[in-house]
């Protein structure tokens, strides 16, 4: 059984998503180039080369995955457009068209949500999880840190709904002014910015454990794809850390912030090439920190393939890491042939 | 077996939330006196050692509700001077669980206005 929780999907053209929202807004959408020029821009998720653009849609799928999270990354380039209304009609249609075209046995769209109004995005979730069942809610990264009150209504819901929250970078970040911020400052090149994408996550799960987001929810779930892992055992040090030095300025933290975050986040796995085998692999994260990791392709983005994985650390500990995003997405395994066998009468 | 008491100081020389530095025989105490009570501790911080007698008598934060400040414990927290962690003075225990270790705590008694201290943890551990 192999899950993967970071396969990218995309519209090979944007009037795909017109028919999925009001004509009105089709129009005006169609009308503004600044919009269509941003979904165009998104399909170079990593905005390095132009080898990516319009392979997503068709990218072949590997045969031996038995389910996987799709992630409409195009989607998530509405973190930086100015109107949040239009952003709002867009998430929506991107939905709309995703649970609909998009789900089935094999694969499961994450649902978006707009990062500019946390109650239309709570009340988006609640209506998609009343009639299909999507199996992660993915959050568009702005300049807001994850822990803060403001996405609680997102959480509530997904919490309410048992759905997780999926956060991957949209590779907006630290990519203009007001953007979520890499480092210390703005970076100047695509390089840097994309060497330093893990500061996203690692300062969104600071806030989350620091906020005390899982003293409010505690049965929230949150899938953290694409920033890498190696960093882990660094940053959930330096959390506990501070925290016992801290402990009085931050008091609703009740436990050390590594306890939350082992209990309540995943990780996943690309780039693989972070450790180099199954020895660095082993020594560099504990084994509960293992457990947190799940296989993330990334693909078609020069991601990781099953075999690539299988490469790195061997049949058994990769057979462990794919198996292991089914809990997260609420899956049943899958159930065993129930043939009979007739030899055995 | 019989506790051996030692005399430690006067209870006037104790002013409400400072330290004071005695040793008995190569241990060396701080003593402290809060709310009325004469409390002793180890002068060695579990984490990493740090002199406790250099330490500070405070209060500390209550565990509390999303951006909610609650102050308690008045008194009653001993903080090390290198690192800031907050123990409890009569139990010697981190507060808030922040380390496993606790700094050590003695027993002390007052007779007629001299202070005495035993080596020994105190009755209400």
């Amino acid at each position: 059984m192999i899950y993967d929780l970071d396969r990218h999907v995309a519209v090979e053209d944007y009037q795909q998503l017109f028919a999925h929202m009001p004509t009105g807004w089709a129009k005006h959408l169609a009308e503004r180039e600044e919009f269509v020029a941003s979904i165009q821009l998104a399909s170079n998720h990593i905005r390095v080369t132009e080898q990516f653009d319009s392979v997503e849609a068709t990218a072949p799928v590997d045969q031996r995955l038995t389910h996987s999270l799709l992630v409409p990354f195009q989607g998530l380039s509405v973190a930086g457009w100015t109107d949040p209304k239009a952003a709002e009609h867009f998430v929506a249609s991107f939905n709309r068209l995703s649970q609909h075209e998009w789900a089935g046995d094999a694969a499961s769209p994450a649902l978006l949500v707009s990062p500019f109004d946390p109650e239309w995005s709570a009340r988006e979730v609640r209506h998609w999880a009343a009639t299909e069942t999507p199996k992660a809610v993915a959050i568009p990264l702005i300049d807001r840190l994850l822990g803060t009150a403001y996405w609680d209504p997102i959480y509530a819901a997904c919490v309410e709904a048992d759905i997780p929250v999926y956060l991957h970078f949209s590779g907006l970040e630290g990519h203009y002014r007001g953007a979520p911020p890499l480092s210390g400052a703005i970076h100047h090149s695509a390089a840097s910015r994309r060497a330093l994408l893990p500061h996203v996550a690692e300062t969104n799960l600071a806030s989350l454990a620091f906020e005390a987001t899982f003293e409010r929810f505690p049965s929230l779930r949150v899938v953290v794809a694409g920033f890498g892992f190696s960093w882990l055992p660094v940053s959930l040090w330096r959390f506990d850390s501070e925290w016992r030095t801290f402990r009085r300025d931050v008091p609703w933290v009740k436990n050390p912030p590594s306890e939350y975050l082992l209990e309540s986040v995943w990780l996943t796995s690309w780039p693989i090439q972070e450790q180099v085998g199954l020895d660095e692999h082993s020594t560099a994260l504990s084994s509960r920190m293992r457990e947190r990791l799940i296989f993330g392709s990334h693909s078609p983005h020069l991601g990781d393939d099953v075999d690539t994985i299988v490469a790195a650390l061997g049949q058994e500990a990769a057979d462990e890491l794919f198996v292991r995003g089914r809990e997260v997405l609420g899956l049943e395994a899958p159930t065993a042939s129930r043939g009979v066998d007739m030899g055995a009468l | 077996m019989a506790i051996t008491w030692h005399r430690v100081g006067l209870l006037e020389e104790l002013e409400e939330g400072t330290i004071l530095t005695r040793t008995i025989g190569e241990t060396t105490i701080g003593l402290t006196r809060s709310k009325g009570d004469v409390y002793a501790f180890g002068n060695y911080c579990p984490h990493q050692g740090a002199p406790m007698c250099l330490g500070e008598i405070r209060d500390t934060m209550l565990p509390s509700e999303f951006q909610e400040y609650v102050p308690g414990h008045d008194g009653q927290v001993l903080r090390c001077p290198w690192h800031a962690y907050d123990f409890f003075l009569r139990s010697g225990t981190a507060v808030g669980g922040v380390i496993r270790g606790r700094v050590a705590t003695y027993s002390t008694t007052v007779d007629d206005g001299v202070v005495y201290c035993a080596l020994t943890r105190p009755d209400s551990d």
